[in-house]
């Protein structure tokens, strides 16, 4: 029976579908990672070294590259969370946990677990087979 | 199954209060944090021209250099430009033009002809001037050392201007009227060396690139703003639809999901693959 709450929700997956998720999950880990090290970075070895030893190289590396990739992290979540049908709860949690060293891990830690799940736990149906359903379906 | 992905409006309920309420709230949220972020990339287009003056300034503030070494007449004075020169000789006061200012009609920069020891001659601006044309204070007699900040030729500027007047500091056309070789530039005085009468004004310094680091975060947080905005008219737009879905068809509200996807759709607006027939769930 269908499901009530969208996190046991079972998919029916298309091949060419369940590629799509993968690829997606994975630039969106891409980034968490890229992000959430870069800011690590910069918060814990570019800060204090720019004001307390005066040197800014590192924050002069990591800073502007820092906010456009932190775009790039968002629109990856987005596009992942659009295919496993994410809440606007957990994309506004993800999009902050971006922000705080460390938690942008933490939260790829547990979208990934989620995500890992909707992909065992859905039906992978062929493109024929789904088009006999649709084509039985009452419109 | 085969619900349309679009409720015709005409036949759906008015959205509850909460519902309105929290579409309120999102689009509100979402302006709020577009207005902070705006003026979080403000301040930092400010911090960026300030670096821009303070590259300016703390050229000016190098050690003065000889003007006859580092920009004899003819020569290419682009690397000195925007320090601080020091010249000799003597001011040649037959040879003076004014400037008018570009924005007060009645203020003008005055223009000196001063003759270096080394046989060329520069264009010294000694300072502004307010008041009758004719009336302008001599330079100083003799022979002296002068200090100030060496600038480049100033652009065209197609105003009409008075006789004894030319429109902005242009080295070509003085010197169609100056016997001397010219420097390829000209010289505005430092304070201490205005001369009595004229009022000192600040060379006006074409503002370096500032750090260039702060202009980048300015164009993030109006691009982040943009976002915010976006996202809050979304996520409203979403809670509508949703809503509207669920009381069309009373169901549906047990299942999170129906061929329209009232979640999440890629802020980059590409729709490519939500082909709502593809998103059946099967029991």
């Amino acid at each position: 029976m269908t499901q009530s709450t969208p996190d046991q929700q079972r998919f029916v997956w298309t091949p060419d579908e369940v590629r799509g998720v993968r690829s997606a999950l994975l630039r969106y880990r891409v980034m968490a990672y890229l992000v959430g090290v870069l800011l690590v970075v910069l918060t814990l070895v570019g800060v204090p070294l720019k004001y307390l030893a005066d040197n800014d190289l590192v924050v002069r590396i990591t800073g502007v590259p820092h906010g456009w990739l932190y775009l790039v992290l968002l629109i990856t979540a987005f596009d992942v969370g659009r295919r496993v049908r994410w809440g606007w709860g957990r994309l506004i949690l993800i999009m902050l946990a971006g922000t705080v060293p460390f938690l942008s891990f933490v939260a790829e830690h547990f979208a990934t677990k989620d995500v890992r799940r909707k992909l065992d736990e859905a039906t992978v149906v062929s493109e024929e087979d789904l088009a006999e359903q649709q084509g039985s379906a009452s419109a | 199954m085969g619900q349309s992905c679009c409720v015709h409006r005409d036949s759906v309920p008015r959205l509850s209060g909460t519902v309105v309420a929290k579409q309120a709230a999102v689009i509100v949220v979402g302006i709020v944090l577009a207005g902070v972020m705006i003026m979080l990339g403000w301040w930092q287009l400010q911090v960026y021209r300030e670096s821009g003056d303070q590259a300016a300034q703390e050229r000016i503030n190098q050690p003065a250099l000889e003007l006859a070494e580092v920009a004899p007449a003819g020569a290419d004075a682009g690397e000195s430009f925007g320090r601080t020169v020091r010249l000799t000789g003597t001011y040649d006061s037959s040879r003076q033009v004014l400037v008018p200012d570009a924005v007060d009609d009645d203020v003008y920069r005055v223009v000196t002809a001063f003759v270096q020891d080394s046989g060329d001659a520069v264009a010294v601006v000694r300072g502004t001037y307010r008041g009758d044309p004719a009336a302008v204070p001599e330079p100083p007699s003799g022979h002296l050392t002068q200090q100030g900040v060496l600038m480049p030729n100033e652009g065209t500027d197609d105003r009409p201007v008075g006789p004894g007047q030319l429109s902005s500091v242009r080295i070509s056309v003085l010197a169609q009227e100056w016997p001397w070789p010219l420097v390829s530039g000209f010289v505005t005085l430092d304070e201490a060396d205005t001369t009595p009468g004229l009022e000192y004004r600040a060379p006006a310094m074409p503002r370096e690139g500032g750090a260039l680091r702060n202009g980048a975060y300015a164009v993030q947080w109006w691009v982040f703003a943009a976002f915010a905005v976006g996202l809050g008219l979304k996520m409203a737009h979403d809670f509508g639809r949703e809503a509207r879905l669920q009381t069309a068809e009373p169901t549906a509200a047990t299942e999170p999901t129906t061929e329209a996807d009232p979640a999440v759709e890629p802020q980059t607006g590409e729709d490519a693959g939500t082909d709502p027939a593809q998103k059946v769930r099967q029991p």
